[in-house]
This record gives structure tokens, sequence and C-alpha cells, in this order.
């Protein structure tokens, strides 16, 4: 079998900003955290998407999306430079 | 303060404009009706406050309704342009149209004969003194 | 400088509580953000990657040091030390939280600024020769239009919902510094034998997905027109421009699918009924109040400085490179305009700290009268300065960071704020500025190249104008990476011209490479005198792409 041709499922996390000051969050499974790596990880979206909404009320958040990650890694990272760089901040200040 | 009517249904013997008709050219028909609806097919869709102008330019002394996706915070803009009466698709507070109209008692822009513009104020005697300095007014 | 009345403040201080309101009902639940969001949008509140942009109109681009000082204020009391000048001469603050944004503005509304119509479809802020009522080839200062254009266009109940945002730039002198023919709306003021003031008229400019140069739809428009003229364009669009196609929205496609006859007509014919309305133009009465706040100040110059401008030209070779290069004539004798690069070297494009505004705002008052320009190049201009107090200026600007001699350089770069910042980027705009500014830091090099325009934009928005730089850059995503395009031979003066694609694309680590074989090639190839863009429209794009590509 040929191994290049497998491709795994994308891993998924739920982000979204805050409303009364844009700060951007991540699902963790129970509540919205920060820190991307407390974020709850899953190949199930329409699951993930359902949880990740129930908890939505009482947190007034907004832009709310799926977004792919590499859960392989040692740390939880975006797929996309764009997702990178909004869980980490602008490159160029710290 | 200025008056708008806000109304539940849409009239049916109103006449509906298309929110496509640019009212280049408008018939003594369109000018004599009684009720006019132009449509706010979307929030962001425009086309209808220069509709409105028109209409009003033209002579048209009818109840000019708007109607579609329009809000309520937007009432007095809606009210400057011409319109005469608002049918909202949306829920809206009647609260919020009040202040709305309330607001900004004289705008940088002149509509009509009667419209309260901020140049004219300027050049009046009576008004201009507050030109002076800072601070806010009422009226 | 225009001076707010008590009408202007009752305008501010109602549309600060109106969005305070509009706020809390949102922090309520009786908005939805569906609702909400055009409202935050129409005063300048946007969701960016990490938070919320709070963009602040500088109306044709002029403050003063109090405003600037406001500026320091709320960069230091509500976001992270800092603030960006844009390329619409608007300031944005990268932090704010939504709900310190009511207090912002009500800062922001105490010193006569606000951020009414940053954003959104609707017309957006005026800009204007940086050097405007100062430059020696200035036909008459655009200021005041731009300030009778300022408060017909706030808060125009008709014109709130366009199909696509709305621009005028506007420019009193012939050698364009404000990029007129790249607007919805381009005027150049124009003075007939007989003295009358009038405009030349461009209309359907513009960069984004199809840059196109704008048409003249007016020759000569009298004065006193100014205001139905503009409203009779704006009518028109907002009847018939498209709304199907975000990216076929704007008047430049209008007027590219009707062609420009056919839409000077329409134009004209509405015109004409507008006319005899006769609500929009000012009385005469009513102008002549506005440009009373534009009167030439009073250039009663006392020195300031005890080291004599000539021997410190020769002796201070840091000083001479800056006069050299960051200096422009004046119409008044002995004096000068002086532009303050936002550009350090290896900095951040627009950049300035709040520490900064606070020493800046000060210098401006000792020495420029207490006024400050920002250029839609994104730097700052002070515009009064004694030549004597030069040495003293310079000596206080470069404690500060603030006199770099790049005015116009390799180094003097635009960039969006790129994939750092913004949510609909594609690639960084920002550290590649950063890089090509690091590859070029002698001055003697810069110097030797000569005046290129270097525009970096991180998608095809062209916030930065890539299309109209001598060298543009466009930041694309490929599969996931970051790749850049390279342009060649733009140019948004009155010889305007639109960039042409190299060729394939280059890789983050390839592109600075490109760049610099470009600058290599040009040295090689250039004649005497020629800067970039003379030797480009010369000889073309092959001996480039040949160097390139090989």
């Amino acid at each position: 079998m040929n191994k290049s041709n497998i491709k795994p499922l994308a891993q998924q996390i739920m982000t979204a900003n805050r409303l009364k000051d844009g700060t951007v969050v991540y699902f963790t499974g129970s509540r919205w955290s920060t820190e991307i790596h407390e974020a709850l990880v899953s190949d199930d979206n329409e699951g993930l998407e359902k949880e990740a909404l129930k908890n939505i009320e009482n947190e007034d958040l907004i832009s709310v999306e799926l977004i792919k990650v590499d859960a392989n890694k040692s740390q939880l990272a975006p797929l996309t430079m764009r997702e990178k760089i909004r869980s980490t901040g602008p490159t160029i200040r710290c | 303060m200025i008056n708008l009517k806000i109304i539940d249904l849409l009239p049916a013997d109103a006449l509906k404009s298309e929110n496509t008709n640019l009212l280049e050219n408008i018939s003594p028909k369109i000018l004599s009706a009684p009720k006019i609806i132009l449509n706010f097919p979307t929030f962001m869709d425009g086309r209808a406050f220069s509709q409105a102008r028109r209409l009003k330019r033209a002579g048209f002394k009818g109840d000019l309704i708007a109607s579609g996706d329009i809000g309520a915070d937007q009432a007095r803009q809606y009210a400057l342009v011409g319109f005469s009466s608002l049918h909202f698709d949306r829920p809206h507070d009647p609260k919020v149209i009040k202040n709305n109209l309330m607001q900004y008692p004289v705008s940088y822009q002149k509509f009509n004969a009667d419209s309260k513009v901020i140049y004219e104020n300027r050049l009046n005697k009576k008004t201009a003194q507050l030109l002076s300095g800072g601070g806010s007014f009422s009226g | 400088m225009y001076q707010y009345d008590a009408y202007d403040h009752n305008i501010l201080a109602q549309r600060t509580a109106e969005f305070r309101d509009q706020v809390q009902r949102r922090l309520d639940g009786e908005l939805t953000e569906e609702e909400f969001r055009p409202m935050r949008l129409a005063n300048g509140v946007y969701l960016q990657l990490h938070a919320y942009m709070l963009r602040v109109a500088i109306p044709y681009g002029t403050f003063t040091s109090n405003q600037l000082r406001k500026f320091a204020y709320i960069g230091r009391e509500y976001d992270r030390g800092y603030g960006h000048f844009t390329t619409r001469q608007n300031i944005q603050f990268n932090w704010p939280k939504l709900i310190d944004i009511p207090d912002i503005l009500e800062d922001l509304a105490s010193v006569e600024m606000h951020a009414i119509q940053t954003s959104g479809n609707c017309i957006r802020n005026t800009t204007a020769d940086q050097l405007a009522g100062v430059a020696v080839d200035e036909v008459a200062d655009p200021r005041p239009y731009a300030e009778i254009i300022r408060q017909w266009s706030t808060l125009h109940p008709e014109f709130a919902n366009l199909p696509r945002k709305f621009k005028i730039a506007i420019t009193g002198s012939e050698h364009d510094r404000a990029a007129i023919k790249f607007h919805d709306i381009g005027l150049e003021i124009k003075k007939t034998d007989q003295g009358n003031i009038g405009f030349k008229v461009l209309v359907g400019g513009g960069l984004g997905r199809t840059p196109i140069i704008g048409s003249v739809i007016k020759g000569f428009l009298p004065e006193k027109h100014l205001l139905s003229y503009l409203e009779a364009i704006l009518r028109a669009y907002n009847l018939d421009g498209r709304r199907d196609n975000k990216y076929k929205a704007r008047i430049k496609i209008l007027v590219l699918e009707n062609g420009i006859e056919t839409y000077r007509e329409t134009v004209e014919k509405e015109w004409q009924e507008i006319l005899q309305e006769n609500y929009t133009d000012l009385p005469i009465a009513a102008q002549k109040l506005i440009f009373k706040h534009f009167e030439p100040p009073e250039y009663d110059h006392k020195p300031k400085s005890i080291i004599s401008f000539d021997d410190y030209y020769k002796d201070q070779k840091d000083f001479a490179r800056w006069i050299n290069n960051n200096m422009h004539d004046h119409k008044v004798v002995g004096y000068a305009a002086i532009t303050i690069s936002l550009k350090p070297i290896g900095g951040i494009p627009g950049d300035i700290s709040s520490n900064q505004m606070d020493t800046l705002a000060g210098l401006a008052d000792i020495y420029s009268l207490g006024e400050i320009r920002s250029t839609h190049e994104q730097n700052l201009v002070l515009a009064h300065v004694h030549k004597d107090d030069l040495p003293a200026l310079w000596r206080d600007l470069d404690a500060i960071d603030l006199a770099t001699p790049n005015h116009g350089l390799v180094s003097d770069i635009i960039a969006c704020p790129g994939l750092d910042y913004c949510a609909l980027a594609n690639a960084r705009s920002i550290p590649l500025a950063q890089e090509i500014s690091n590859r070029f830091d002698d001055p003697a090099r810069a110097e030797e190249i000569g005046e290129l325009k270097i525009k970096i934009s991180g998608c095809i928005n062209a916030c930065a104008h890539h299309h109209v730089g001598h060298i543009g850059i466009l930041g694309v995503d490929k599969k996931g990476k970051e790749a850049y395009q390279l342009m060649l031979g733009g140019s948004a003066n009155e010889n305007a011209s639109i960039g042409k694609i190299t060729g394939r694309g280059f890789s983050e680590n390839e592109i600075i490479d490109a760049i610099e074989t470009v600058i290599e090639t040009y040295l090689k190839i250039r004649n005497d005198g020629e800067i970039f863009i003379d030797t480009y429209n010369r000889l073309g794009m092959e001996p480039f792409k040949e160097v390139l590509y090989d």
C-alpha cells in the first residue's frame, strides 16, 4: 500500500473572538480559552461545532469558525499561516 | 422633531416602484399616486434613498413608504431623503426610532425648502452666535 | 486650519452618544452581530485577526499638536502604546476593546476628531496633497475645498449605503502628490486666464482587483458648483452602480461598462436638475466662512536655534543628507516643509509610538505652528519650519528616531498591515518591508539608487497601491504558503501608469533577492540622470525579466 495516499481525517478545533474585547479564544470542550493548546481537537466537525455552539450563549462570541490543525506535533499548530499568526500574534512585534 | 409613520401593513392601493427603476423620467401617473412604496431588498442596498430624492424633486406629494430590510437606527435617514412612512421587515424598537428622529436637529445637507441646514444657520444672525467656541446646544 | 464651531461639535457629541447606545444594545443582546456590524463599521471599528481595529479620520491629512497628543494618549491608554498611519492619511489603532471604543470616541471628539465613515460603503475621508497651502507649484490651496466636501459628505443620508466604498482626492498642483488618477473621484484645481478657479474632475480611477486610471469627466467645473456636481456623480452611481458582485461594484466598473461618454451624459443631466433645485451648492457667503479658516498663517520668525544652517550643513553629513532628501520648498521665502519619515531602517512602515507622538507634538509647537500633516505614503510632514531652525529640529527628531533621511528612496516603502493584522490578507507585508529596508540600509547606496517607490500589498485589495509602485509587490497564498508577485513600472503621479507583472511569483525566501536583482540591473543599464521609472519606461520589462528568470 502506498503510504502517501492515505489522508488522515482533518483534525479541527473551534475558534472565535470575544465580543466585548475582540480577544481570540478556542473551545476546550466545556469553555472558551485564550490558550490554543487547551483546544479540543476533533475529526468530527459537526459534533465539535454543535458542542461549541451550545457553549456560546453566555460567552458573547463573534466570528465563530472551525479551523484545521496539525495535532501530531508536540504543540498544537493551525495548518494555515493566517491561523498560526492569529494564535501567536503579529510576527513583527511582541 | 420629524414626523414619520410606522405602519404594520403595506397598503394594498400603494404603487410599488421596482428597486432597479432609476426614476429618470417620472410619469404624471406616478406623481399623482397617493402612495408609493420603495423597497430596500437588503440593508446594504441604498438605491431607494436616491429614488426617494428623485420622486420628491419631481414633485411627489403623497405618502412615500420605505419597506423591506430597513433599520430603526436609520429612521432619520429615511425621513431626510423624503420618506413619510416606514414598514419594517424585522422587529424594531419604537424607542430607538423616536430617539433617532430627535438626533441631529440640523444637518450639513439641505434637501428641501424646509430642511434645517448648518450652512444657513451659520449665515443667519440669530443662529450665528453659536459659531463661537465649542460646546453644544439644543434645538 | 479648520476649527469646529458649536454645530460641528454638536454633530460629534450626538454621534458619540448614538454609538455608545448601540454598543450597549449589542452587549445587552438587543442587537445581533448582523445588525450591529454596519453600525460599528460606520464608526471605523473593524474586527481584525487578533482584535478590533479603530480607524480614526484625519480630514485631508491635517492635524494639530493637541490632536497628536490625544492619539498618543489613546495609544497608551487603550492600545499597546503605538498607532499606525495609513495610506488614506488616517491613523489606526490595532488593539482597542469594543467596550472602550465609546470612551475613545469621546476623547477624540474633545479634540474635534472622529472615526465616522472610515469604513463601509460610503464617502470616505477626502485626501489631499500633504503640501497643501505651502507648495510652490500650487494653483490654489485644496484644503478649504476638502473641508467643504468633508462637511457635505459627513452623515449624508442618501449616500450611506453605496454599492461600494467611495474615495475622493484633491490636489492644487499639477504635480500630483495625492494620486488623484487612482480615486473614485479625483479633483485638480485649475485657474482660467481670467483668474477663475475651478476643477478638472476625474472619475472611475482605482486599484484593487481591476486597476484603472481615472477618466476626465469634466475639464473645468466652476468652484461654486463643486458639491452639486459631486452629488450628481454620486447619485448616478448609487442608482446604477453594480450591486450583484462586490468586485465589480466600484464606480470604475460602471464607468468602464457604460463608457465615459455615456456616464458623462447621465451625470450632466442629473446635475442640471440639481442646479435647478439649488439646495446643494454652498452660497458664496457660506463658502467664505470656511475659507476664513485657511488663511495663510503669520510667519513671524523668531530664531530658536543658535546653530548656523550653512555651517551645520557643511559639517554634519547626516543632517545634510536629511536636508537633501526630506526637505521641500515652501512658498514663503526662508521657510521649508519637512518630511518626517515613519520608515526607520528595519522598522514598521507608518508605525509611531505614543512617546514619539508626544515629543513630536511638542516639536510641532516650537517649530511648525503646532500643525502636522500625514501623507498617503505613510509619513508625516511639518509644513512651516524656518530654515534657521532646521539644525535644532533635526537634532530633536534624531533623538527620537524620527530623522531617517530616506524620503522617496528605496527604504521609504508603503506597506499595508498584511497578514500580521489583517483578516483579509493572504500574505505578510511588513516583514518584507523590513527586510528590504535592512538590505538597503546604507544611505549612500540608497541615494545612488535615487527615487524609488516600493509598495507592498498583502492581498488583491491593494491597500498599499502595489499597482502604482515603481516596484510593486503583491502577496498571494500559494497552497497555504506565502508567495509574492513582482510588478514593475507603476506610477501614481500625473504620469500615471499601472505596473506589469514580471512573470512567475517568488517565495518568501526569493523575493528580496529578486528585488535586489532588479535594482542592480537598473543601476547597470540606466543613463545619466535617470531614476528607476525612467529607465523602465525607456527599456521596458525585458532587461529585468532576463536576469530574474535566467
